[in-house]
C-alpha cells in the first residue's frame, strides 16, 4: 500500500476511534463521577449523577467528572482512617498465608524451570525443593510478608521508618545470603546481600512513607515493583547468583500479598471514603433519601 | 467561616436565584459561578453544615433512570448572611471575566491597536 493509502487507513480508523470514544465517554464519565461521590461526597451520589447529566457535550462530561475524581483522590490522600490494631497472630498469619501463594507461585515457576533444565541436560535437580534450604526460603519470604504487613499498618516518623526498614533487609538479606550459600562464595554473597539490603531499604522506606499517608491497594504493587524488580536488577548484577532474581520477585510478591491481606482484613477497601467526622449532615440527607 | 472567592460567588448565585424565587441544583451554580465542580460541592457542603442552604430532591423525573437533581435555596439565616458577607466583601455587582473573551480581546488590541504604531 502506497503512503497515501496508509494514510487514509489511519485517517478512517482515527475518525472511528475518536467516535467511539465520543460515544463512551458519558458513560465513563458516569462510572468515574459515581465513583468519585462514593469517595468524596457518599450522600451525593444520584445528585452528582444527574449533574453529568446536566452537563452539556460528551467529551466535557468526562472533563467535568475527571475533575471530581482527582478531588476525591485528593480527599482519599489526605484523610485516611486510622488503621486497627492487628493482633500478632493475625500478623503472622498475613505473613503465613503470603509465603504459601507466593512460594507455590515461585516453586511452580521454578520446577517448570528445572523440568526444561531436565529435558534439555538430563540433570535432576528437584531434590532442592525437598531440602532444608526450602525452609529458610519460605520463611525468608514469610518474614518479609510479615514485616511488609507491619510497616505499612503502622505510623512511624520518617526516620525511624527508614531505619527499621534499611536495618530488617538489611538483616534478612544478610540471612539469605550467609546461610543459603557455600562458606567460598561468601564474600560474594556478602555483596549481592548489601546491594539487596540497600534496594529494599530504600523501597520499604518509599512504601512506608507512602503507606503513612494513604493506604491505596497500590501501596501492595509498588512494594512488588520495588522489591522484585530492584532485587532482581541486584541479583543480574552478579551472575552466579541465579536465585536472587526469582527470590527477589518472590520477596516482592509476597510482601504486596501481605499488604494486601491486610487491607482485605481490615475492609478498608470497602469502608473507605467516609465523610469527614466534623459534617454532621450527612446522616440528615440519608435520612431525606430514604 | 473563611471568606472565600468561591463563597462569594455561590452566595451570590444564590441571592441572585432567591430573587428570581428560584432553587439551584449543582449544575446551575456551576455555570453561574464558572467555578469547576468540586470547588462548588465544596462550599456546598460549608454552607449546607451550617443550616444556610437546604436541599430538596427534584420530584421524580418521567424517565426513571435518569438521576434526580439536587435543588439548594437560601434558608433566612442563610441569606441574612450572604447579604451581609456581599455587602461587607464585594458592595459591587461581581462577575467572573470570561477568561476566552479577555483574551481573543487583548489579542485583537495587540495585533491591531499594536501593529497601528
Amino acid at each position: 500500500m502506497s503512503g497515501g493509502g496508509w494514510g487514509l487507513v489511519v485517517a478512517v480508523l482515527l475518525g472511528l476511534v475518536t467516535a467511539e470514544f465520543s460515544e463512551l465517554s458519558p458513560w465513563l464519565a458516569q462510572k468515574l463521577i459515581r465513583w468519585a461521590a462514593r469517595v468524596r461526597y457518599p450522600t451525593r451520589v444520584e445528585e452528582l449523577s444527574a449533574l453529568i447529566a446536566d452537563r452539556p457535550g460528551k467529551l466535557f462530561k468526562l472533563v467535568t467528572a475527571s475533575g471530581f475524581v482527582c478531588a476525591a483522590l485528593a480527599y482519599r490522600i489526605t484523610h485516611r482512617k486510622a488503621t486497627p490494631a492487628r493482633s500478632v497472630t493475625t500478623r503472622l498469619g498475613i505473613g503465613f498465608l503470603s509465603a504459601l501463594v507466593s512460594g507455590a507461585l515461585l516453586a511452580s515457576e521454578m520446577i517448570l524451570a528445572f523440568a526444561i533444565d531436565d529435558f534439555l541436560t538430563d540433570y535432576h535437580t528437584i531434590s532442592f525443593y525437598v531440602s532444608w534450604e526450602m525452609f529458610v526460603f519460605y520463611g525468608t519470604i514469610a518474614a518479609f510478608a510479615t514485616a511488609a504487613e507491619f510497616f505499612t499498618s503502622c505510623r512511624l516518623p520518617t526516620g525511624w521508618a527508614t531505619a527499621t526498614a534499611v536495618i530488617a533487609s538489611a538483616a534478612l538479606a544478610l540471612i539469605y545470603a550467609g546461610v543459603s550459600h557455600s562458606a567460598e562464595r561468601l564474600d560474594e554473597d556478602m555483596i549481592i546481600g548489601g546491594g539487596m539490603a540497600v534496594t529494599v531499604g530504600i523501597g520499604a522506606a518509599c512504601v512506608i512513607q507512602l503507606g503513612n499517608r494513604s493506604r491505596f491497594p497500590f501501596v501492595a504493587v509498588l512494594w512488588t515493583i520495588l522489591g522484585g524488580g530492584l532485587l532482581t536488577f541486584a541479583g543480574w548484577a552478579s551472575p552466579s547468583a541465579v536465585f536472587v532474581p526469582s527470590l527477589g520477585f518472590a520477596l516482592g510478591f509476597s510482601a504486596g500479598v501481605g499488604v494486601l491481606l491486610g487491607q482485605v482484613l481490615d475492609g478498608r477497601r470497602q469502608s473507605f471514603g467516609g465523610r469527614r467526622p466534623s459534617s454532621n449532615r450527612a446522616g440528615q440527607i440519608s435520612a431525606e433519601d430514604g | 467561616m473563611r471568606v472565600t472567592g468561591p463563597l462569594l460567588d455561590v452566595l451570590e448565585a444564590f441571592l441572585d436565584a432567591f430573587e428570581q424565587e428560584q432553587e439551584l441544583h449543582g449544575w446551575a451554580i456551576m455555570k453561574w459561578t464558572k467555578r469547576s465542580g468540586p470547588t462548588v460541592y465544596g462550599v456546598l457542603e460549608r454552607l449546607e453544615d451550617r443550616g444556610w442552604i437546604v436541599g430538596r430532591w427534584e420530584e421524580q423525573p418521567a424517565d426513571a433512570n435518569t438521576p434526580r437533581r439536587r435543588y439548594y435555596r437560601l434558608t433566612p439565616n442563610g441569606k441574612a448572611f450572604a447579604e451581609q458577607t456581599i455587602a461587607q466583601r464585594r458592595p459591587q455587582p461581581y462577575r467572573r471575566p470570561r477568561l476566552q473573551f479577555d483574551l481573543a480581546r487583548g489579542l485583537l488590541r495587540a495585533v491591531f491597536v499594536g501593529g497601528a504604531r
